[in-house]
């Protein structure tokens, strides 16, 4: 019996426990199937990233060879000589600006939720449901509203309604760019701010009501307890928006491209990361693709990198040295 | 009773789960675009597009006939059959694929298709005997499918059989025709009766196509609001590359389709050799000043002068909302009356017909006869142009045979096969009129019923110039530039939008210079690197 | 006693004129939430209507049918669409609860040497941004024959890393082993400990992260259209029908309608039975994409 306990409790040759031995199969075996899909998908992809742009297809060895920076640069220098390569490179970043519209405004709803808006309850479920609804089909109901085709025979509700108050909406057509652009603006506005509400308001949820009560003693208002208050101290929550939004710009394709459906002349609604899908669709097993998508990624990620290590220290810095 | 739906709710979904979940183990394999595996000798998936179903179901009977083997045909609703994912793993692969689009240049460089150099030598029975596919092929077109495997071997075999032959042209409203007056300059009376003064056949050149364009204007306007209205010129925004018809036609007559009208230019045909305008037209020399040739910008200017309000930089003579059509709402608005405006001419292709067929516009309300009667005509000639209709011909669709196929030579039995005299008839009788460009002359066909359309395009056809997008002016095989080898870029290089945005601001001079511009500073290095080619100062 | 009172007055006026502004912001919520289901209901509306009608009677009330799910279904291959979203959303987010909980319970529920570093790998792809690697996990898919296989989207899509992840750390972190060092004492095995006693006192959070994930599998057009090409979805389907609608004119509009009020329909059911599970565990950021 002794001999037993011993041996199950004492210490083997290598100074694991059996148990501990057997616990430790367990856990790889637990993070076998996660570890395994992070190495292949996640980690070799990355690191694949930051070599690529720095190759160059050989199309006579049928070979990816190493080229210093001649790739990287040539592609960087179309984003400034080329219309298309501009105009998709600056397109991806409207996505940004739209971020510090809905912002403010996601604040304010976020806000009157806490406050217990008359409604809140449904407002709530109904402010959260474009977020479970598909890109694709949310903006193609948005699109349809304000159709505008006499040739299909087809003017939608909303496209009936600004031509009734006087304004001259020519449809989702390339030939008026800086219409269909606003009006992208609107739907980003529009289906995007409740998206972050849910988020807001649970970040002003978990700030004690002791501090807002004794802001309300001391004769705090409705927008002032919102701005010198809440605000900051919901501020790393803002910031993880904040960072969120700026890495849009990574992904912002679907929407602009279900919308046109044609990257326009000049690539006029193109945006780069529609330039990768593209790409990896008309060619992708060619290598030189993966090289082009590369270097759009990381022309992307040089511009992006500063900018969040920046806005990431503004943010840490305007954010109360408090806890809660 | 919220607590009772949800519990049910759960147990719906876990009894969805489990069954989805054994059947997303159990399809193991998938069934993409190569279809169902079983039972077939030779498998074929085809573009399932305006050449319809017929010929193909059709050869496949005769050659089961033949063999004794079984064809499985399975459709595919994309140009390249969604085919390169397969031929790559070479898994779930068909024996052969009918494609519509140049992807096949790719397949080759990567290995993914067998030459077919037997296929070529195959003899095949002809009108007048026997004739090897090679040379009973339409000789100007043959080029086209040979490549090197390895760029620079010298080693050019065929990769891809041509499938169908498509002339472009133009097709116009008979039944508007027959109506339409005509105000201004009296014309010839092979177009405008001198008795009635109606049009009673399409105009022959620019100038008559002006007039006819005015006279539609007119008999618009003095139609009341509440019927159906015209325009005169119909074309599609959404596939600009519809005006390439015109565009190549007049380019040809201009610049001179095989012997160049501009000393130092190079001629229509030089073009697609990238300017190989000097006598070595081995070197493989890059010269872009092809893309300047005044042919071209005479073309464009025409085209300018037809579409394009100067005054107000807007379209005219064509339907409002032209650059939201696509090629298939142009065919209904052109062939429907279930539209509100209708052009009396539209750029067509040959299957124009057979689309719409295919696609039930002819007949919309339902009374047994077609909508509008419409004839296929050239696109006019250049005022002052002599010789014979330039018409600008496809030759995109191709068949091909994948490296892997676990049936190649059988394949290569059907490729041949179907190039027999009477199964290119078949083609051209199935496909309403389609031509494949074999030695063959489609009027001659037996029982054939072609309709008055499919008549014009084999009119049109047989007593014209081809123009299509390949260096008919080279010697020999390898004295084709690599870049047109490889590649196609065209003459407006790679967007085709900012093309037709430009000719409503500029004139052909600044659009072909900016093009010029364009291409030397970015496609150049690219092909000089791709395909070693030294630069003509 | 004046001041006091002076004070009373301003809060009682502070108090109102929140009230005020809260009813106004109610008013402005309320049309929005208008606004956004107009939309939706103008579609599905006219998903129930013949396609004349839509076209020449837009505003007239007409009569109503269902022809077009009806020729959806027999027309194009609408039920296959569906059956491919339905798998591959079920499948994948099973896959991907069981990948983040294993992470998670093998991270937090033990002390080991090593752990922390797997914690930060899991959170860090939250944190480094990355573009530009769809080529590379293109041709990395086609070498691993994964190519245009649903197994191959499942296994893409299933990384046990993020923020669903971190969520479940910390659950699995304030699970109590009371039952499941019961169970080790009655002979139980680490995985039946795991499958049957510790993972279901997360089950409210694994419910609403499995309905999450089906959610976003479901309404998933990147994954789907370029590795899965020829098994299409239902958002690749609706995508590639709304490019083709136009060439049946207006008339063709509400068939397209039919399927998309079919894309949004059983995901609305299935949050308006889940909301509660779905909300709480819910956070956004940034532009919907």
């Amino acid at each position: 019996m002794t001999n037993s306990l011993v041996n199950k409790t004492g210490k083997h040759k290598n100074g694991m426990t059996r148990r501990h031995r057997k616990q430790m199969i367990f856990i790889f075996s637990l993070m076998l199937f996660p570890i395994s899909q992070w190495l292949i998908f996640w980690l070799y992809p990355n690191v694949t990233n930051l070599v690529l742009p720095f190759t160059t297809y050989d199309f006579f060895e049928g070979k990816i060879v190493f080229a210093g920076f001649e790739n990287l640069l040539t592609e960087f220098g179309k984003v400034f000589s080329t219309p298309a390569t501009r105009n998709a490179f600056f397109n991806s970043w409207r996505a940004l600006p739209i971020n510090f519209i809905i912002l403010p405004i996601s604040v304010i709803v976020g806000y009157a939720f806490s406050k217990h808006v008359p409604g809140e309850r449904i407002f709530r479920i109904l402010f959260f449901i474009p977020s479970i609804i598909s890109t694709v089909t949310l903006v193609l109901c948005f699109k349809y509203i304000f159709e505008y085709a006499p040739s299909a025979d087809l003017t939608g509700p909303g496209a009936q309604l600004l031509h009734k108050i006087g304004i001259d909406w020519h449809g989702w057509n390339m030939e008026y760019p800086q219409q269909v652009w606003t009006m992208i603006y609107i739907y980003c506005i529009w289906a995007g701010f409740s998206v972050n509400v849910i988020m807001i308001s649970s970040a002003m949820q978990r700030i004690p009501e002791a501090l807002i009560e004794s802001a309300k003693l001391d004769g705090t208002g409705f927008w002032r307890e919102l701005w010198s208050i809440r605000i900051p101290l919901i501020m790393p929550t803002i910031s993880v928006f904040i960072i969120n939004s700026i890495m849009c710009v990574t992904s912002f394709f679907l929407v602009p491209m279900t919308f046109m459906t044609t990257k326009g002349p000049e690539g006029i609604f193109d945006t780069f990361p529609w330039l990768m899908l593209r790409h990896v669709e008309e060619n992708g097993l060619d290598p030189s693709t993966m090289i082009a998508v590369s270097t759009l990624g990381f022309i992307l990620m040089i511009c992006l990198t500063p900018i969040i290590i920046v806005t990431k220290a503004i943010t840490d810095k305007i954010t109360p040295d408090v806890s809660f | 009773m919220k607590k009772f739906a949800k519990k049910m709710m759960s147990l719906a979904l876990t009894t969805v789960a489990c069954f989805t979940m054994i059947f997303a183990t159990a399809c193991g394999g998938n069934n993409g675009p190569t279809g169902d595996n079983s039972g077939y000798d030779l498998r074929i998936t085809y573009f399932d597009g305006g050449y319809g179903q017929g010929w193909i179901t059709e050869g496949a009977k005769s050659f089961e006939a033949l063999t004794g083997k079984k064809v499985g045909l399975i459709p595919s609703s994309e140009y390249d059959c969604g085919a390169d994912i397969y031929l790559q793993s070479g898994k779930n692969l068909s024996d052969i694929y009918i494609i519509e689009s140049s992807m096949w240049k790719g397949w080759v460089k990567s290995g993914y298709l067998e030459p077919l150099d037997s296929v070529y030598d195959t003899e095949v029975d002809t009108a007048s005997g026997k004739q090897k596919i090679s040379n009973f092929m339409d000789q100007q077109v043959k080029g086209k499918y040979y490549l090197e495997r390895k760029i620079g071997n010298g080693m050019m075999q065929p990769w891809a059989l041509p499938l169908g032959a498509t002339p472009n042209a133009m097709a116009y409203n008979c039944d508007v025709l027959e109506v339409l007056p005509h105000n201004g300059v009296a014309l010839s009376g092979e177009v405008v009766s001198s008795q009635t003064g109606l049009w009673v056949a399409p105009p022959r050149t620019v100038s008559e196509l002006k007039a006819f364009i005015d006279d539609v204007n007119a008999y618009n306007a003095t139609i009341p609001e509440g019927e159906t209205k015209y325009v005169p010129l119909g074309w599609c925004g959404k596939n600009a590359n519809i005006l390439f018809y015109a565009i190549y036609s007049w380019w040809a007559q201009a610049q001179g389709y095989q012997t160049s009208n501009y000393e130092g230019e190079g001629s229509f045909a030089d073009f697609w050799n990238f300017g190989n305008t000097s006598s070595d037209t081995r070197s493989h020399t890059l010269d872009t000043r092809v893309f300047l040739q005044s042919g071209l910008q005479f073309a464009i200017d025409t085209l300018i002068d037809i579409l394009v309000n100067e005054d107000t930089d807007q379209w005219k003579n064509t339907l409002e909302d032209v650059m939201s059509i696509s090629s298939q709402d142009l065919q209904k608005t052109f062939v429907s009356n279930s539209v509100k405006v209708k052009p009396v001419l539209v750029f067509a292709a040959s299957y124009l017909e057979s689309e719409t067929i295919k696609y039930n516009y002819l007949d919309s309300d339902g009374d047994g006869q077609r909508d509008v009667n419409f004839k296929f005509m050239p696109v006019p000639k250049l005022d002052g142009y002599e010789g014979k209709d330039v018409v600008y011909c496809s030759y995109e669709d191709v068949m091909v045979v994948p490296q892997k196929a676990t049936n190649k030579e059988l394949a290569k039995q059907f490729l041949a096969f179907m190039c027999n005299q009477d199964k290119l008839e078949m083609f051209t009788k199935e496909t309403k009129g389609c031509m494949r460009p074999f030695n063959y002359d489609a009027r001659n066909i037996q029982g054939g019923n072609f309709s008055e359309y499919t008549q014009g395009v084999f009119d049109l056809y047989y007593n014209s110039l081809h123009a299509f997008e390949y260096p008919i002016n080279c010697t020999d095989l390898l004295s084709v530039s690599n870049v047109y080898r490889y590649e196609r870029p065209t003459f407006i290089g790679n967007d085709i939008d900012a093309f037709v945005k430009a000719l409503k601001t500029e004139n052909g001079q600044k659009i072909m210079t900016d093009i010029y511009n364009s291409i030397n500073s970015h496609d150049v290095s690219t092909w000089v690197k791709n395909y070693r080619l030294t630069v003509v100062e | 006693m004046g001041k006091i009172n002076t004070k009373e007055q301003s809060i009682k006026k502070r108090i109102n004129t929140e009230k005020i502004i809260l009813i106004v912001l109610s008013v402005l919520f309320s049309l929005y939430a208008i606004t956004l289901f107009f939309p939706m209901l103008w579609i599905f509306y006219n998903s129930v209507r013949h396609g004349s009608d839509f076209v020449f009677r837009q505003w007239q009330v007409t009569p109503l049918t269902i022809s077009n799910y009806v020729n959806l279904f027999k027309e194009t291959p609408m039920v296959t669409m569906v059956l491919n979203s339905l798998v591959l959303a079920i499948v994948t987010s099973t896959f991907q609860i069981f990948a983040t909980a294993s992470m998670a319970h093998a991270t937090a529920s033990f002390r080991w040497r090593g752990s922390s570093v797997f914690y930060f790998i899991a959170i860090s792809v939250m944190f480094i941004p990355t573009s530009g690697t769809l080529g590379i996990v293109y041709r990395l898919m086609s070498d691993l024959n994964l190519l245009d296989l649903h197994i191959g989207v499942v296994i893409l899509a299933s990384n046990g890393m993020g923020f669903s992840y971190l969520m479940l750390y910390s659950v699995y972190k304030n699970i109590s082993p009371t039952y499941a060092e019961a169970a080790e004492i009655d002979g139980a095995g680490y995985w039946r400990r795991f499958l049957t006693i510790i993972t279901p006192q997360a089950g409210a959070t694994l419910i609403a992260m499995w309905i999450l994930g089906f959610i976003g599998c479901w309404n998933d057009y990147a994954f789907p259209k370029i590795f899965l090409p020829s098994h299409k979805t239902l958002a690749v389907g609706v995508y590639e029908f709304s490019t083709k609608a136009s060439q049946t004119g207006g008339t063709g509009y509400p068939q397209l309608f039919a399927a998309i009020s079919i894309s949004i329909i059983p995901i609305l059911i299935l949050f308006l039975a889940f909301q509660k599970q779905i909300m709480t565990i819910s956070v956004g950021g940034g532009i919907k994409e």
